[in-house]
Order: C-alpha cells, then sequence, then structure tokens
C-alpha cells in the first residue's frame, strides 16, 4: 500500500506540480486548496504525510496544523510546513504550532522527493 | 526527476492573470480612509502567491517585482505604510507591469527586464521614501511595529530571496527545509518527532545562523500585526455584509451586482468567492467546445429533417412517431442551449477592466467621473466578449475625453462636479443591449453638421436628430485633429462601428444637450447561432437577423412609390423607406412579388441605413445555426453565411450591412427628391 500524502496549496499550480512529482514516484496523493478544506479530508481520511501552504484564505497552514495536532489520529503525522521565508520566527511558529518540518518556496520537484521520502521512511 | 514542468504553466498563469485581476479590483475598491484588514490581506496574498509560483516555474522576473510589491504591501497591511492616492497609482501601474510580464512569459519571450527593473526600483523608491515617517509611527506604537520599520527588514527579505538562488543551485544540505526538534511538540508522543532527529543538526545550525540576523523578526512582530488585523476586523465587523458596496468608487459598483449574486451574505467574500471558483469550474480548451458546439448544431438539422419526414408517416405509427420526435425536439434544443451556455461568460469580464480605465482618463484630464456598472451578469459568447473590449473601451473613454465636461463646466451648469458615465448591460430575447451613458454635454448638433460638410461627408438636408448623430461614427469624420490625444489613439468612431458590426451588432445613439450622450450596442448573444426571420422570394428562402428586423408588413396601395424608372420609396407613417427588392439583389427570376407594392416589406434597420425589403413571404422565425461560406465556398457579397433549413435546403442568411449598401444610391435619389 503506497503512503499517501495530502498537498494543501490555494496554487493549483503548485498542487498540480507537487500532486504530479509525488503520483510519479508512486505515492498516493490528494490535494486541497485551503486549510478548512485540508480539516474536512483529514476528519475523514488518514493520510501519511501533510505537506501545507503557510498562507491561505479560510484557514492558514499554521491554524491548520494546531487543529490537527488536536485531533488523536494525527498527533504524530509527519506535517511540513510551505513557506516562502525560512526565518527563525516563521520557524518558531511552525515549530509551536506543531510542524514537523517546513520546507522553502520555490522548491522543485527533486527537493520535494527528498523531503517526503525522509519524513516516510 | 523527469518531469516536466511545462505541463503546469498554462495553469500558473492563469492562477496568475486571476490574481491581478483580484488584486486591481480590490485596488480600486479599497477605502484608503478606512482599509479594510481583509481586503488588504487579499491583496497581499495575490502578490505573495504570485510570487511563491514564479519561484517554483521559474519566472525570474515575476517573482522579482511581486517580491518587493509584498514587501510593501505587508507594511501597508500592518498600518506601518500609510495608504495614499499616489500608491495606489504606483501598485496598479505594478500591475500592468507584471501583466506584460505575464504576457512575455506566456509567449514564450524574454519579459522587458528594463520595466521590471523600474517597476521594482519604483517600488523600492517608495519604501525607502516612508522609512522616516514609519519609523516615527514605529517608535510610537512600541515594540510591535518598531521592527517593520527598521532597515534589517529589507535586507532581511532580500536574503529570503536570495536563499532561493541557493535552493535553485541544489547545494545538498541547504536549509531550504528542514525538521524541528521534538522540543516544544505539542504532544507527549517525542518518539514520533524523535525520528527526525538526526536531520537536524544541520538545519539547527543554520537556523542558528539566521538567528543572528533577524534576531527581532520574531513572533514579536507578527503577533502584533496579527492583532492589529484582528483589531482592525473587529472594528469592521458592525457592517461585515459587502463593505465595497458601501464604498462609492465605481470599481466597488462594478462588482456589486455580480458579488451580490454569488455570495450574497458573507463577510469573508473574497476569500469565498475564490474558493468556490476554484472547486465548481474546470477549464476546457474551447476548440473542444466548439466541436461539441458544432456537432450538437448538425444534430438540430438531422432533427429537424426527421421531423420533416415523419409528417410524412401517416395512422397511428404516424401518431407515434410524431409524439416521440416532438421529444426529441424538445431534448435538441434544450441541448443546444446548454452546450451554447458553456461558451457564455458574464459581460462583467468584458466590463472588469473600465474603473481602470475611467480612474486613469479622468485624473489624466482633470475631470471627476464615476463609473458605474449594471448588468454584468448578463451572459455574452465568450468569443463576442473578447471582440467586444476594444471597441467598448473606446466608447467609454470618448464618454470619459468627449461626453463628460470639465468640473468648472458642470459647475457653471448646475450639475454636479463628479461625472457619470454608466456601463449597463440587459438582454432582450435574443440579443444583448450594451449601453455606454454619460450625462455630460450632449452632442451639437450644429458642429457635427458643419464639421461633416467640411469633411465632404454627404448629408440629407434637414436630418433627423438620429442621422445627425450617426454622423459622428462616419468614415472621416473624426480626423486627427479632432481628436485628443486621449480617446483617438488613432481610430476614430467608425472603426469602432464597423467592428461592432461585424459582430453582428448595431450602435445607436441619443443625445440631449445638456443632458448627455448614450450609445446604444445592439448585440446578438452568440456568434454560433443566429435568431432570423425566414422570407421566401420564388422558391429561394433567405434568413434576415431578426436584430436588423423593425417590423414587416403588406403595403397599402400607393405606400410605394417609383422613382426615375427603377427606384422606389415605400411610405410609412410619415417617413420614407427605400425599397430593395430581394428578387432583383439576390437575381430570384420566379419570385412573385416583382413589382411596387406586391409581396412583403420587411423594414430593416442597418447600423448605417434603413431600407424596406421587399420579399414574397415570411417564413417564420426561427433559430438557426450559422455556417459559413467563406470557409466552405467563398465570400459572397450581401450574404453573411448560410444554414440548413429543416427540410434539408440551404437558406443564405442576408448581410444587412452588404445590402444597405446596395440601398445607398437609391437614399440619395431620396434625399434629392424630397428637399
Amino acid at each position: 500500500m503506497s503512503k499517501h500524502v495530502l498537498i494543501v496549496d490555494d496554487s493549483a499550480s503548485i498542487r498540480q506540480m507537487v500532486e504530479a512529482t509525488l503520483k510519479q514516484a508512486g505515492y498516493q496523493v490528494t490535494a486541497a486548496e485551503d486549510g478548512k478544506k485540508a480539516q474536512d479530508l483529514c476528519q475523514s481520511k488518514r493520510f501519511d504525510f501533510v505537506l501545507t501552504d503557510q498562507n491561505m484564505p479560510n484557514m492558514d497552514g499554521l491554524t491548520l496544523i494546531k487543529n490537527l495536532r488536536g485531533m488523536s489520529s494525527y498527533r504524530s503525522t509527519p506535517i511540513v510546513v510551505l513557506t516562502t521565508e525560512a526565518s527563525d520566527s516563521m520557524k518558531a511558529k511552525g515549530r509551536a504550532a506543531g510542524a514537523t518540518g517546513w520546507m522553502v518556496k520555490p522548491f522543485d520537484p527533486s527537493k520535494l522527493l527528498d523531503v517526503t521520502s525522509k519524513v516516510l521512511k | 526527476m523527469s518531469l516536466d514542468m511545462e505541463q503546469f504553466h498554462e495553469s500558473f498563469f492563469d492562477e496568475t492573470a486571476e490574481h491581478l485581476d483580484e488584486m486591481e479590483r480590490l485596488l480600486m475598491a479599497l477605502d484608503l480612509e478606512q482599509p479594510d484588514a481583509g481586503e488588504l490581506d487579499s491583496i497581499f496574498r495575490a502578490a505573495h502567491s504570485i510570487k511563491g509560483g514564479s519561484g517554483i516555474f521559474g519566472f525570474e522576473a515575476l517573482g522579482t517585482v511581486t517580491h518587493v510589491m509584498e514587501n510593501l504591501l505587508d507594511r501597508a497591511r500592518d498600518g506601518s505604510l500609510a495608504l495614499s492616492a499616489d500608491l495606489m497609482d504606483l501598485l496598479l501601474k505594478t500591475g500592468d507591469t507584471l501583466r506584460a510580464i505575464l504576457d512575455a512569459y506566456r509567449n514564450q519571450q524574454e519579459p522587458d527586464w528594463d520595466s521590471v527593473n523600474q517597476a521594482s526600483e519604483a517600488l523600492e523608491q517608495w519604501l525607502t521614501s516612508q522609512q522616516p515617517s514609519t519609523e516615527n509611527s514605529g517608535d510610537e506604537q512600541s515594540e510591535g511595529y518598531g521592527f517593520f520599520a527598521a532597515p534589517a527588514e529589507g535586507s532581511n527579505d532580500y536574503e529570503a530571496y536570495g536563499f532561493f538562488d541557493e535552493t535553485v543551485q541544489g547545494t545538498d544540505d541547504d536549509p531550504s527545509f528542514g525538521f524541528f526538534e521534538p522540543v516544544e511538540a505539542p504532544a507527549e508522543e517525542g518518539d514520533a518527532f524523535g525520528f527526525f532527529e538526526d536531520e537536524t543538526p544541520s538545519s539547527t545550525a543554520v537556523a542558528n545562523a539566521d538567528y543572528i540576523n533577524s534576531l527581532l523578526e520574531d513572533g514579536t512582530s507578527e503577533a502584533a500585526q496579527a492583532q492589529t488585523q484582528s483589531a482592525q476586523s473587529a472594528n469592521t465587523k458592525p457592517e461585515p455584509n459587502d463593505p465595497p458596496q458601501a464604498a462609492t468608487s465605481g470599481a466597488a459598483t462594478a462588482q456589486s451586482g455580480k458579488t451580490a449574486s454569488t455570495t450574497p451574505d458573507t463577510g469573508q467574500k473574497n476569500a469565498n468567492k475564490d474558493s468556490n471558483k476554484e472547486s465548481s469550474s474546470i477549464r476546457v480548451d474551447i476548440q473542444k467546445v466548439d466541436q461539441l458546439i458544432n456537432l450538437v448544431g448538425e444534430m438540430v438539422i438531422t432533427q429537424s429533417m426527421l421531423q420533416e419526414i415523419g409528417k410524412q408517416v401517416e395512422g397511428a405509427t404516424g401518431e407515434r412517431l410524431e409524439s416521440v420526435l416532438n421529444e426529441l425536439e424538445r431534448n435538441t434544443r434544450e441541448l443546444q442551449e446548454s452546450v451554447m451556455a458553456v461558451r457564455m461568460l458574464p459581460i462583467s469580464f468584458a466590463f472588469s477592466r473600465f474603473p481602470r480605465v475611467v480612474r486613469d482618463l479622468s485624473g489624466k484630464l482633470g475631470k471627476k467621473v464615476q463609473l458605474v456598472v449594471e448588468g454584468g451578469d448578463t451572459e455574452l459568447d465568450k468569443g463576442l466578449i473578447e471582440k467586444l473590449t476594444d471597441p467598448l473601451t473606446h466608447l467609454v473613454r470618448n464618454s470619459v475625453d468627449h461626453g463628460v465636461e470639465s468640473p468648472e463646466r458642470r459647475r457653471e451648469a448646475g450639475k454636479p462636479e463628479t461625472g457619470t458615465v454608466t456601463l449597463r448591460a440587459i438582454q432582450h430575447g435574443g440579443n444583448v443591449v450594451v449601453e455606454i451613458v454619460d450625462d455630460g454635454g450632449g452632442l451639437n448638433r450644429d458642429k457635427i453638421l458643419e464639421k461633416a460638410m467640411e469633411r465632404g461627408i454627404d448629408v440629407p438636408s434637414n436630418p433627423s436628430d438620429q442621422a445627425v448623430w450617426s454622423l459622428v461614427m462616419e468614415p472621416g469624420f473624426s480626423t486627427a485633429d479632432a481628436v485628443s490625444d486621449v480617446s483617438g489613439r488613432g481610430v476614430g468612431m467608425d472603426v469602432v462601428r464597423q467592428n461592432l458590426e461585424a459582430l453582428g451588432g448595431r450602435v445607436d445613439i441619443q443625445s440631449e444637450p445638456g443632458e448627455g450622450t448614450s450609445f446604444f450596442i445592439h448585440l446578438p448573444l452568440t456568434l454560433a447561432i443566429v435568431d432570423g426571420m425566414g422570407v421566401s422570394v420564388g422558391n429561394e428562402t433567405f434568413i434576415v437577423p431578426l436584430v436588423n428586423i423593425l417590423e414587416s408588413m403588406a403595403p397599402e396601395s400607393g405606400a410605394v412609390r417609383t422613382l426615375g424608372g427603377t427606384d422606389q420609396l415605400l411610405a410609412v407613417r410619415d417617413q420614407f423607406w427605400p425599397v430593395i427588392p430581394l428578387h432583383r439583389v439576390m437575381d430570384v427570376d420566379e419570385a412573385q412579388a416583382k413589382h411596387p407594392g406586391e409581396g412583403i416589406m420587411v423594414l430593416v434597420e442597418s447600423g448605417r441605413r434603413r431600407f424596406a425589403l421587399q420579399v414574397d413571404d415570411l417564413v417564420g422565425q426561427q433559430q438557426v445555426v450559422i455556417k459559413s461560406l467563406e470557409q466552405n465556398y467563398r465570400r459572397v457579397p450581401g450574404i453573411a453565411g448560410a444554414t440548413i433549413m429543416g427540410d434539408g435546403s440551404v437558406a443564405l442568411i442576408l448581410d444587412t450591412e452588404a445590402l444597405a449598401d446596395l440601398a445607398k444610391p437609391v437614399e440619395r435619389e431620396e434625399a434629392a427628391s424630397h428637399e
């Protein structure tokens, strides 16, 4: 059974890119366009890895992470937050929200696969 | 890694264009005195999203400009940068530059780096020029804001941007991602995080290095920012329903109709609207849609043929066949309507640019003009909307430039200083009427006549107002010295009319001195189907587009007079209409109504002229699918296209504009003989 990844980003092109990259590498991928939709998906499904953008309408990535960490089935799921700035403030906030790690945007497919295989190994 | 990134470019371009449109719309609607926090946030997010995507897909110029823009917007939304009309101008201009860059990338060209650099520099200059004042405000507002004004902020961001370059180079242990130590993990199951502990040393090291640079760039500032935002949204809460509607700017009005109908009761309408759009729509190649429309068109024809054959079957089988065929007809019609609806877009797609056009132009001319947009929901064929944009732009510019008077003159005339230009779309049956109405000084009859004479344009003596106004759109009327650099652009009103007529439309003008001028554009809903009246001449059937028909009548005896042997005039309620016998123009020998006064007169109004078309009889009104003659045969004068009738025969669709030209010589004689 291949691992199931959830990508959360409000940009369709980035969702498509992540989806295609990971699918090509043999992962199962589901995409959501904001935190709210992602949270709904997580309530009915268990993903092995959540990759979420930070800045999104409706519900941002950090709120999503906080909410997911409040759900028993997601307490230890790897969640990586996508961010445009790898500043310490962002890292502090990411950590406080309960993220497993961060990945800077822009990223390329190989970086994405690298991170994914690391968290899922 | 062999993933073709290009496959996502189209999607990125589309969403970038949407972000830019959204940004412009929001900027235009922004209340500078009391900006809405949610809207500022949306504007920021638009720039932010473009920046993010352009990095991933390698569109560096977009990233460069949006990066600086994002910095500026970030400070605008946290309140450390004052909003002003000048800043809005700068941001709107930057949006234009971004659009140009996007176009270049779309066309696989290198963007104009000069303009890229100019745009970023202009934004940076703004940032630096605002520095002193914001430093003050930062001090005053204590800890939370001081940071944003600090010069360190700019340099930090540059590092964040430089970061990206490193990523592109693909250094292996670069800090572009990392994993947190389990220190502050919320759950006790630290084990899960410990899993990544072997990763953390490298990233922590980098994090520490970063820390020196951005010691202050911590929760404090952003927390304060979050506070301000929530405070701001709390302030605006009493009126959460559609804040832009409260604003009086044209852009707000432009959108109100649309937003009201889509999300009538949400405060967070922008966010909601965006997500709705994304989840409930798909992008389809327009060619696929056209193919579908073509096939359905063929099916409509086959269905009418079946119906004809069905009529010949008698008895019980015939009755059953008839009821089934009727059902088929109904389904086919609904199928056709549904498929056509796929190509239909709300006309707001064409209208959305005008708040900006009016704003820029009125500023340039020193006029105060408010744009009111109504009926943005009205749907039109996509192709028509695209072709409509240019002529509409010209007419709107014309209204602002020549229609609305200067504030001084308006005051003297006892009008409000701010003029109003109204852009309105209304659907009438199978047609859409787009109106461009100004409350300016109106057209000057004498001046127009004088100028027409000067230019050597034929002017009927004692012409009706209607005839005088239409002179404005005569070729050669507006010439270089008459057209200001603003609305001129080398294109005259005659070109506007030609373009609209090429779309199957026509233009009417109404004007009242001192009250204003209105342009009415009558358009078909689609280019693929025309509502037509079938007319017969001999054994032939022709289709006259319904949009051009005023009325049809059997002339009373004596209503038709003959002039000079061949030319005829039809008298209808004190007006004379030149008669075009269709059988003569189309060379149909076996026509029944060959003599003056026989048959039926169809009163046709084309953009340029009115005339009466003499035919044998009316066959009936119907929707016909237009087949291009040019593509399948060749261009025929007086014919706009062909269609296939229910009995399988071909009917030609008349080009009323071309027929009007045939009527021209007659009209001149009319003018001469009725002086």
